[in-house]
């Protein structure tokens, strides 16, 4: 989980950054986690050449403008034309201008014939490692601890907290034997509890007549929600037998034996791993092996994918009849998921992931100048998180999309965090209240939160914000900082007055910095410096006025903004930005390091997203619904990974 | 009446309690009302220091990583380590009586280990009682005060060098070890129907029969995992790991009482023992092969069969000695001159010659050659290791109280020197399983002193002047055995013996009350 957490540290340490070439746009991070700032590798450790850049951005073939209207024209280096809404809907295009005798050729007619580089005029911003086929995985997937004390507590309407106080952490690959050892302890928890624990008892024990025909009920039952299918005769016949056992235990009585069940099904390879065994054998289009989950495998994933947690009853019984593998009964159900709140957990993980959030980050433990930003208080971190997230979610429920995402003016304050967005305080309690923070707001990126964690103490950090931007939103690779790079410090020349003046100086010291910064990195920081350290508006610095002005490099475009509204136009309309963050969500939906046949997953939904007016919503649907989804392929490593 | 009835008779609300005790940590436990035990398991030879413990000198126990004690992974919970003990008197240069005297290494390592003496000059034996006579004779029940010393290989007990247990101070004689299993059976016997752990039922034996059944239903489902077809190598590498982990927890299942059944389910019976070349005395007449297992011993016997198969019995029969209470004090002596070219490690010389690194006693010189000789020290401390965790788990697997025998045990791993290259007696390698029924603290590594404290010099560059006295350790294991005024140990605890004992009372770091 959170694979890509390195990447956030890297790139709060990338200050300045060294560029060594690798600009552009980076490929998906297929076969081997991301890392901030270092090549992408296959599974082998090699350099991946399909991972380097499509196109060089000093020669940027093509052009972007954003309209006054909000909506965006791109001109592509062929010489056609398109032009989207805030929400990515294509509202008008221009055929290509392209020579009949020569394909390749631009056109020199064309409107991006003054700029274009025929060598990359490749309308294709990202080129992709797609590989047809169905991604390998374990068959003997362990429940993350999450998903143990989910499953647990909605079996037995108790809490126990078990990752915290009994469970080993994580881990995929062999079982160890201490972890094993913690499983036999919590096992022994839950069983325990199970028949001393007055909720939990009148939620596993319903009959009335304690005796074995209700013991072998529970079997069959209770043994189903904990197995997530039908218990097969055998195991119910050697349940049933470990019941009827009465030299186990001192007394004999319904309670004792029925707790060596529990602690058994606990303990059982059905309940601790989320097996997928079906062997119905298919090969797909393009003739790889695969099998197909069946009804109850595919409610196992479904539900530990949206709800990290055991199919819930509707589920379950959608399973049972056969539904999840008919028609549109995965689809339906994945949606009626995604209404409940039990979803807002994906959904905050992600964002978490996405925006590079939780603890050790740069959104924890930091400290601003109180007296420069009096609005500042040393207890708003936690606020300003919790409105990043509720902001993501509040798109994500109510059927946004990607654009949405990034140019949404909802907001959420309390009465800590409302002067940092020039609202009073005394109009707000201590709960986040939503509000509308206007067009100069648009989106996550423009929240209070993003902004002052990408800060320091006394002043913005432009190079922090555009890094962000162009590594984590954009998906552009750029290289390592060059040795050093963090301690060089910042101009003390007079004539230096604002922050991007003395930024700018800072990263135009060697050819290596000001490669990158200048043209890749400082640019979208310096487009939102009208925010200050702390996430508040300013429009001086120093007692001069701030240029927001700045060209910024989004894949294979150059685009002119004005200020944090053209830039996050142009951010959400960007094809870059939406396979990023879909990417993302299949390394989070899928909790593994991303395969090359994943990476077609991540194409296809790009390209509806590219598309326009898919939502998000549809994004985590079309996830936990495609192919891929709903089959299984063996892995090809000999040893357990 | 038995307990069952017992219980159904008493009502509902015994019926509703769940066996709920059993998951309170030790801790939380009263102090328990079982014998409390000591079982030293030595060996020679000294080991590879970075395979057996991690840098840290305080903090949790974390074995993983350390190859020594691979199968104890997991089990940190109930072990310690101690770091910065240190054996008086120690290494080459000895002061008695205003005179410094110059003793073989190995001489003053075994002769000191238990006796806290130096050696006698003219014929080398040690000058002191051994601390396993020492404290026997005040804590074993019955009228034989006597510890059990055993050894899987019967011969070699003759040299100061190899000799660990002294019952008479100064008398010149070895006290030789048991390795007959027959013998070891033969005391047992007469006590089955009595024993500590004898009677009814305990919740401990109810808890491991359970375990057991629970390992069996897991382990069948493991089962039909595995027969799957469609599946990858590396998920059924799971599964045969995860079956494994299976086999190893449920090696053992004893019910805790004095009788023939433990015995036999320990696999110890008379046939068993006649079977392995034993001789099994009963009453006035004997039966059976030669003294000991491998028809012969060590040096004329099969060694592998010796160390394995004898070992294991003799270690059986430990557990049952303890179930019976007929002996509170145990030593398993593992003899030094083991060539282990069995079991996969194919030595090309015996342990103490590999220990030098030089494939003989010979210390240095042109043979000498780490390189090619510590892969071999390395598997061979893993044996050990192995066999250390077989008696640890073998322990662990036997129920007492609401706990297991282990739990009242201090199960020692105590070491003849540090560094088998160095020849050191300083920071030695110390590990204890069980904590004697909470006495120990357990979980954690413990140092008990800074790396250059106290003690004196041993007269050879490459040991560390100082270190706590081990004698404070025998004084704490001497009360952990409920010897309460037992307050110093030895003839001194430096390498001038003029001076005596100088720092009595407890090594107070290693127990919870402190």
């Amino acid at each position: 989980m959170f694979l890509r957490r390195f990447g956030g540290i890297a790139v709060a340490t990338a200050l300045v950054a060294g560029c060594s070439g690798d600009i552009g746009s980076e490929a998906p991070n297929i076969g081997a986690p991301k890392t901030g700032g270092t090549k992408v590798t296959d599974g082998a450790g090699t350099e991946d050449p399909n991972s380097s850049a499509a196109t060089d951005p000093g020669a940027a073939a093509v052009t972007m403008v954003v309209n006054s209207d909000g909506t965006v024209t791109t001109v592509h280096s062929d010489g056609s034309s398109t032009t989207v809404d805030q929400n990515g809907m294509v509202i008008s295009s221009t055929p290509a201008q392209v020579d009949p005798t020569n394909p390749d050729a631009v056109n020199p007619d064309s409107p991006a014939a003054a700029n274009a580089n025929p060598d990359t005029a490749t309308p294709a911003a990202v080129k992709s490692r797609c590989a047809p086929g169905t991604p390998q995985s374990s068959q003997l997937p362990r429940l993350t601890n999450v998903q143990y004390d989910n499953t647990v507590r909605d079996l037995l309407n108790v809490d126990l907290g078990l990752a915290a106080s009994t469970l080993q952490a994580d881990s995929k690959g062999n079982m160890d034997a201490r972890t094993w050892k913690s499983y036999q302890d919590a096992a022994k928890l839950i069983a325990t509890t199970i028949v001393s624990d007055t909720t939990a008892r009148a939620a596993v024990i319903t009959c009335t007549t304690q005796d074995a025909a209700c013991a072998n009920q529970l079997i069959a039952d209770f043994g189903a929600k904990v197995f997530r299918r039908p218990l097969t005769t055998d195991e119910t016949t050697r349940y049933e037998a470990l019941f009827a056992d009465t030299t186990l235990t001192a007394t004999g009585t319904f309670d004792e034996q029925m707790q060596v069940v529990f602690e058994a099904m606990f303990e059982s390879p059905f309940f601790i791993s989320v097996a997928e065994l079906s062997e119905t054998a298919s090969t797909d289009a393009d003739g790889n092996q695969r099998y197909a989950l069946n009804d109850y495998e595919l409610a196992a994933r479904l539900s530990y994918m949206l709800w990290d947690t055991k199919p819930d009853q509707e589920l379950t019984d959608a399973a049972a009849a056969g539904q999840l593998t008919q028609g549109t009964g995965l689809a339906d159900q994945a949606k009626r998921m995604l209404q409940s709140d039990r979803a807002k957990g994906l959904v905050q993980r992600l964002h978490m992931d996405y925006m590079r959030m939780g603890a050790n980050t740069r959104w924890t433990g930091y400290t601003r100048d109180a007296t420069k930003y009096p609005a500042y208080s040393a207890t708003q971190s936690d606020a300003l998180a919790a409105e990043t997230l509720k902001v993501a979610e509040s798109v994500v429920f109510a059927g946004g999309t990607f654009a949405d995402l990034m140019t949404t003016t909802t907001g959420f304050v309390n009465a800590d965090t409302a002067p940092l967005y020039g609202l009073n305080p005394a109009d707000y309690g201590t709960d986040l209240q939503q509000v509308d923070l206007g067009a100069n707001r648009p989106g996550l990126l423009t929240r209070a939160g993003f902004l002052a964690a990408n800060s320091y103490g006394n002043r913005t950090s432009p190079i922090h914000r555009g890094a962000f931007i162009m590594k984590d939103v954009l998906c552009t690779k750029i290289g390592d900082p060059s040795p050093n790079a963090a301690s060089t410090p910042l101009p003390d020349d007079p004539s230096l007055v604002t922050n991007r003046q003395k930024t700018d100086a800072q990263t135009a010291i060697g050819a290596d910095c000001k490669a990158c910064h200048q043209t890749q990195i400082n640019p979208p920081g310096f487009a939102l410096e009208n925010f200050d350290a702390v996430g508040g508006t300013q429009t001086q610095d120093n007692g001069a006025d701030i240029d927001t002005t700045a060209d910024v490099i989004v894949g294979a475009n150059t685009v002119h903004v004005t200020g944090a509204s053209d830039l996050m136009a142009a951010i959400a309309a960007a094809p870059e930005a939406k396979r990023c963050y879909t990417e993302n969500w299949a390394q989070i939906a899928y909790n593994r390091v991303l395969s090359d046949q994943d990476a077609c997953t991540v194409d296809d939904i790009a390209q509806k997203m590219a598309d326009g007016g898919y939502t998000l919503s549809q994004l985590i649907t079309d996830l936990a619904t495609v192919e891929s989804f709903r089959y299984r392929a063996l892995e090809t490593t000999e040893v357990a990974q | 009446m038995n307990r069952r009835r017992f219980l159904q008779g008493a009502g509902g609300a015994a019926l509703m309690a769940p066996f709920l005790p059993s998951l309170l940590p030790k801790a939380a436990r009263a102090q328990s009302a079982f014998p409390t035990r000591m079982v030293m398991y030595f060996t020679h030879n000294g080991c590879l220091l970075d395979n057996y413990r991690k840098t840290d000198r305080t903090g949790a126990l974390d074995l993983s990583g350390l190859s020594t004690f691979e199968p104890l992974v997991g089990m940190e919970q109930k072990m310690l380590q101690i770091r910065g003990l240190a054996m008086f008197p120690r290494g080459t240069n000895v002061t008695v009586g205003g005179t410094t005297i110059y003793f073989d290494p190995h001489d003053q390592g075994t002769g000191s280990k238990l006796t806290a003496a130096y050696n006698d000059p003219d014929n080398k034996w040690a000058m002191g009682r051994s601390f396993d006579h020492v404290i026997a004779e005040l804590v074993n029940p019955g009228a034989d005060k006597t510890p059990l010393v055993y050894s899987s290989t019967p011969v070699g007990f003759q040299d100061v060098k190899t000799v660990l247990s002294y019952k008479v101070a100064g008398d010149g004689k070895a006290f030789t070890p048991e390795s007959n299993p027959g013998k070891i059976y033969s005391t047992l016997t007469g006590l089955f129907g009595q024993g500590m752990a004898a009677g009814p039922a305990t919740e401990a034996d109810y808890q491991v029969l359970r375990g057991k059944s629970i390992l069996d239903v897991t382990s069948e489902e493991l089962k039909s995992l595995q027969a799957k077809q469609a599946m990858s190598a590396a998920d059924k590498a799971r599964l045969e790991a995860w079956a494994e982990l299976l086999l190893s927890t449920e090696k053992v299942i004893v019910p805790g009482s004095c009788n023939a059944d433990a015995a036999t389910a320990l696999g110890i019976s008379e046939d068993s023992i006649k079977a392995a070349g034993g001789t099994v005395t009963t009453g006035s007449s004997s039966s059976g092969g030669g003294g000991g297992f491998g028809g012969g011993g060590f040096g004329g016997g099969n060694v592998a069969d010796q160390m394995n198969t004898g070992m294991a019995m003799l270690q059986n029969l430990a557990a049952l000695t303890m179930i019976c209470d007929a002996n509170r004090v145990i030593l398993q002596h593992n003899q030094s001159f083991i060539t282990f070219d069995f079991d996969g490690i194919d030595a090309p010389a015996d342990h103490h010659g590999i220990s030098h690194r030089t494939g003989s006693a010979a210390v240095g010189g042109d043979t000498y050659d780490p390189e090619y000789y510590e892969p071999f020290i390395k598997k061979i401390d893993a044996w050990y290791g192995n066999k250390y965790a077989q008696l640890v788990k073998l322990l662990d697997s036997i129920p007492e109280g609401d706990g297991t025998l282990l739990d009242n045990t201090a199960t020692i791993w105590l070491p003849e020197l540090g560094d088998g290259e160095q020849h050191n007696n300083d920071d030695l390698p110390i590990t204890i399983a069980g904590s004697m029924g909470g006495f120990l603290k357990t979980g954690q590594i413990v140092d008990a002193a800074p790396p250059s404290s106290g003690g004196g010099g041993g007269g050879f560059a490459a040991f560390g002047s100082g270190g706590t006295p081990l004698n404070k350790f025998y004084v704490a294991l001497a009360q952990g055995l409920g010897a309460a005024d037992f307050s110093e140990f030895g003839l001194a605890d430096s390498n001038d013996v003029d001076q005596g004992i100088t720092n009595p009372g407890p090594l107070t770091e290693i127990l919870t009350a402190s």
